[in-house]
């Protein structure tokens, strides 16, 4: 079957996603699959679950619908409204009901930042019903066994607001996710970046130093993300130093002070 | 002879001296006297910014004021004297009186942007990049020579080895790297035990020195005690140190390799410092040789042909026959110490350890290090005792308040031996070579006979420092958290009531205070702690709800009305459902040939009232009787219409005496409920003492700035001026407190102060700002208004 006659063909990932696994957790979401649990994906920005999905998605053969929540984010836009085409009126499905028809999986990233009124459609979805009832449209959606719902947070950010309430997490498999050990960081970012292994290592060093940071005012240290730019850009050229100065050091926060102590670290490092 | 009047007229006076004792400032004025008049104003300026602060510094000031005014522009007098004042509040009188004698050096430099940087200065950048660098919270401080204590760093308090600023600092950071290194290398956590692994390899004469020694040990931390196992320790630890400093550079140009390429003008600045090594005498100039050699790889001058096998033998001494410097340990540096020691000790004359400046700052400190681990070994021990016992329901002893549980006498209880912190289950036993990893697993659970109590995350924590500082949770922390198990009632109630008067109990908090005078805040000039007020139950609830029965209606209707929370809109772009009417009219327009609306959808909004309010409510003396009684009732209506309206709101009074004793009543915390507890404390607001006010505005803004909210409100009743019974009154507690508002508006806090008196007065509006305040007179009308100002504010 060529991947035009598959459902969601546009939502497929083509090639196998570079991914490092740091534990069990691939073994777990396959389990979680095979038995129909929802995941949720704990983490700092930037530490890779967002590539764990593409490569959960690769390895399980499906297509992967992801929603990036924001606070706007009403019903209407996870499943589905009538719009007016034509003179006339005609449903339109949402992402996560045309993920469920699918059978795809569906990735809600940064969940807490959707209206808490919002997440709650997850929930018939989330637990052994597994279904999505369409309201508007008189419809009662029963996910296939391929489908899949993940959701993912920070929960670094520490806010009241920016809480996932019980009666929603409670209906998940978690996942934590941490920046990688040092060593294995540094794999990836030689990956990603396509740089030697010693220059991935040093940015590593030099995001462990500003992780330490948290205490002095840097609200998150950097993340692999932000060390794999300044790699990027590194492998193009840009002297290191100034790779790491707008890559990561300006990326991290807007103190002066803070920021000067970060390329302290940055020109200590290289 | 006006000018010379002027100081003689008002110099008295500001400095409070007595016509009898004139003479004491006699002096000044006649030194003082020459200057022209505007020169003599400024002095008597700062002359009032200085005399509250210290009046010490105020007559070191007279003394100094004529020398620096060679130098400074009398325009530059307040700047320097505010450096001075940030010296003297960090580090008291006598750098404070350094600082003012070298103008030149401390002040007028950095002026010119030539040279020096200070410490003060540097530490904003420094301070982040040595804690990024060590993962923990290392401290900086100024001292005259450098070293560390293993939490803090001690660094010079200036730097003015080079012309260029970002190369002094750049030499901090060499420095601050340096002891970093130090710490991190293990130069301090070697046990001299020769059976223990590191020192296995150590090298046969040192081993045998240490076995002949065994039993002579000086009870000292290491390296100190390695020192002393020489004749001339002084040599032994220069020498130490020296090896150390090799050792820990060729570490640092592997993890740092940047830092160490842009040290390289550094080190070759301190090498062109040191002395000519041929000056130096006998084992002095060897050692001052090996410095030079360790900094640049060579050595500075002519060195004698007589002695250059000597030399030679030392470096290769130096450079370690066998070990490169990067995978050398500490142990190897006791080889070459010893090694080293031994080739020095055969050439003639003596070691003058005075003559040696050793590389890269100053020597080591094993005491300073040893004291400030076990001081903070003491600290967890308190804390964790502390934590625990509050964490363990009250045994016996601690329930009764029987006179020997008073006494610290009083024997452990007997279940102590049966409560162990156990890591979570199902963990390895403690003893297992896997519990013996620090930080591999935290203990959770706590168990004590029976029962299995859960341990809170900072607890858990606590212990899990512990056993990485010494590798397990000795038996006695758990045996003295039983005993105070329950709250720490075991202690009594006399002693600790006592020491609450005296000192700043754990959790106050310092803040700086505004001194216009000068222009610049006083570095953490007050402490605020928080108190707790005793609840009183009465019906002045009640009463108050009775009394306000009729106003009270009107004013739920008012505030229900405010509740808004859904609503639609229609003929939107853009929604969840199609508004019939819109797309009927559209329908309709389209027959008819015109432009059809695309706004054809009913969005639902919903309008959250984001607001977090907080109510900071004088209690100070003045407000007894009356005003205390409608404050209360202020109170009362506020929490019942902002749970009509749910709007989220906190309450605090405050009073207090003197800076160092803010005090902060807790009456209703942001997200507590307006139950009875909340209610008995507002029964219970008491008048207090003054009314110092910039201490719990900051407090508030800072708690405010935490607070997610969209607009974040501070309302502030008081009656009357700011005042504390120091020097808190006036101009100065008027600008004080004007500041710390100001404070709060640049937070993005709006704050609105209620002000209570028999009459306006001048100050008020400069006091909080023309539009941010109100004024009322007639007292018994603020329960009724306050409603109605919240409302205006919010809506």
């Amino acid at each position: 079957m060529s991947d035009y006659q598959q459902p969601l063909a546009e939502y497929r990932i083509r090639s196998q996603p570079y991914y490092l696994p740091r534990g069990d957790e691939v073994a777990i979401a396959r389990a979680a699959h095979a038995n129909g649990l929802p995941i949720l994906l704990k983490g700092p920005t930037g530490c890779g679950k967002t590539r764990f999905m593409e490569f959960l998605a690769w390895e399980l053969d499906l297509p992967l619908v992801t929603v990036s929540c924001h606070d706007d984010l009403s019903t209407g836009d996870l499943v589905g409204r009538y719009l007016i085409k034509g003179g006339e009126a005609v449903w339109v499905d949402g992402p996560l009901t045309t993920a469920v028809r699918a059978g795809a999986i569906c990735y809600l990233d940064e969940i807490v930042e959707a209206r808490k009124d919002t997440t709650v459609v997850i929930h018939p979805l989330a637990d052994n019903r597994r279904e999505l009832p369409l309201e508007k449209k008189g419809e009662l959606l029963t996910a296939p066994p391929g489908f899949m719902l993940a959701i993912s947070y920070n929960p670094g950010y520490q806010s009241v607001l920016k809480d996932l309430k019980q009666s929603t997490r409670q209906r998940f498999v978690a996942l934590e996710f941490d920046y990688p050990a040092a060593e294995f960081e540094a794999e990836i970012v030689a990956h990603e970046a396509g740089i030697e292994l010693p220059t991935a290592a040093a940015l590593v060093k030099v995001a462990t130093m500003t992780r330490a940071l948290k205490d002095s005012g840097l609200p998150e240290g950097a993340s692999t993300r932000l060390l794999i730019h300044a790699g990027q850009l590194a492998r193009d050229g840009i002297a290191i130093r100034t790779a790491c100065r707008v890559a990561i050091t300006g990326a991290l926060s807007d103190e002066p002070e803070l920021l000067e102590a970060v390329d302290e670290i940055v020109s200590s490092v290289f | 002879m006006t000018s010379s009047t002027l100081l003689k007229e008002r110099l008295p006076t500001l400095l409070r001296v007595e016509a009898a004792n004139y003479w004491e400032i006699e002096d000044h004025i006649e030194q003082l006297a020459e200057q022209p008049a505007e020169v003599q104003q400024e002095i008597l300026r700062q002359v009032e910014a200085i005399w509250p602060v210290s009046q010490a510094l105020c007559f070191i000031f007279l003394d100094q004021v004529p020398k620096a005014l060679q130098c400074l522009h009398h325009s530059q007098l307040s700047a320097w004297v505010n450096a001075t004042l940030d010296v003297y509040e960090k580090d008291g009188l006598q750098q404070a009186h350094r600082f003012m004698a070298e103008v030149e050096a401390n002040f007028l430099c950095q002026i010119r942007g030539e040279a020096g940087i200070s410490l003060v200065e540097a530490s904003g950048r420094l301070l982040p990049y040595l804690r990024g660098l060590a993962g923990f919270e290392l401290e900086l401080a100024a001292a005259t020579e450098v070293y560390t204590d293993g939490k803090t760093i001690f660094l010079p308090p200036e730097i003015t080895l080079f012309r260029e600023k970002s190369l002094n600092f750049l030499t901090y950071k060499l420095l601050a790297s340096c002891q970093w290194a130090l710490l991190a290398g293990g130069t301090f956590d070697l046990r001299l035990d020769p059976e223990q692994p590191p020192l296995s390899e150590l090298s046969e004469p040192v081993a045998e020195m240490l076995k002949h020694h065994r039993q002579s040990w000086p009870v000292q931390p290491f390296p100190a005690n390695f020192w002393n196992l020489f004749p001339q320790p002084e040599l032994a630890a220069d020498l130490f140190t020296l090896l150390e400093t090799r050792r820990l550079l060729a570490r640092l140009r592997d993890e740092l390799p940047g830092l160490m390429r842009d040290s390289a003008v550094v080190l070759a600045q301190l090498h062109r410092q040191r002395p000519e090594a041929a000056m130096q005498r006998d084992k002095n100039r060897l050692l001052e040789a090996l410095s030079q050699w360790l900094l640049q790889g060579q050595i500075k001058g002519d060195w004698p042909a007589a002695e250059q096998e000597r030399l030679s033998r030392a470096l290769e001494l130096l450079d370690g026959e066998s070990t490169p410097p990067e995978s050398a340990t500490p142990a190897t540096t006791l080889n070459q110490t010893s090694a080293l020691y031994q080739f020095l000790a055969q050439l003639p004359g003596e070691y003058r350890p005075e003559d040696y400046q050793p590389l890269l700052g100053g020597r080591l400190r094993p005491a300073a290090v040893a004291a400030s681990r076990q001081q903070q070994r003491e600290e967890q021990r308190q804390r964790f005792i502390k934590a625990l016992g509050l964490v363990l329901p009250p045994t016996a002893d601690g329930q009764e308040e029987s006179p020997e549980a008073t006494t610290r006498q009083a024997p452990s209880p007997p279940t102590s031996e049966h409560a162990a912190l156990m890591p979570p289950p199902p963990g390895p036993p403690p003893e297992s070579p896997e519990a013996e990893q620090p930080g591999t697993r935290q203990p959770e659970y706590i168990t004590l006979g029976e029962q299995e109590i859960k341990l809170p995350e900072e607890l858990r924590e606590l212990a899990r420092e512990i056993r990485d500082d010494l590798g397990r949770i000795p038996e006695h922390y758990i045996s003295a958290a039983l005993e105070q198990a329950g709250g720490g009632m075991a202690t009594g109630a006399g002693p600790d009531a006592a020491a609450e008067e005296q000192a700043p109990p754990a959790g106050a908090l310092v803040y700086d205070e505004w001194d216009y005078r000068r222009a610049g805040f006083r570095k953490n000039w007050c402490t605020l702690v928080e108190k707790k007020l005793p609840p009183v139950r009465s019906r002045f609830i009640e009463q108050t709800m009775a009394k306000y029965q009729g106003p009270w209606r009107l004013l739920k209707r008012q505030f229900e009305m405010m509740r808004l929370s859904q609503r639609f809109l229609r003929r939107q772009r853009d929604g969840d459902e199609i508004d019939l009417d819109a797309a009927i009219e559209a329908f309709s327009d389209l027959r008819a040939g015109q432009a059809a609306s695309d706004k054809l959808f009913i969005r639902l909004t919903r309008d959250q009232r984001d607001i977090a309010t907080f109510f900071l409510v004088d209690m100070s003396y003045s407000t007894e009787g009356w005003i205390n009684t409608a404050i209360k009732e202020t109170l009362v209506l506020i929490c019942e219409a902002l749970r009509v309206l749910g709007d989220r709101h906190a309450i605090y009074g405050f009073s207090g005496m003197r800076r160092s004793r803010s005090e902060l009543y807790h009456i209703k915390h942001l997200d507590e409920d307006y139950d009875q507890a909340v209610q008995d404390r507002i029964s219970g607001i008491t008048p207090q003492d003054y009314t110092r006010m910039g201490p719990p505005i900051r407090h508030l803004t800072r708690m405010l700035s935490d607070t997610d909210a969209r607009i974040r409100l501070l309302i502030i009743i008081s009656d009357g001026k700011p005042e504390d019974y120091d020097d808190y009154k006036g101009d100065y507690a008027i600008e004080d407190t004007r500041h710390a508002l100001i404070e709060a508006k640049n937070a993005g806090i709006h704050p609105f102060c209620i002000t209570i008196d028999r009459q306006a007065h001048d100050y008020i509006p400069h006091l909080f700002g023309a539009v941010n305040y109100i004024f009322i007179d007639q007292v018994k009308r603020l329960p009724l208004r306050m409603p109605e100002i919240y409302r205006a504010l919010t809506t």
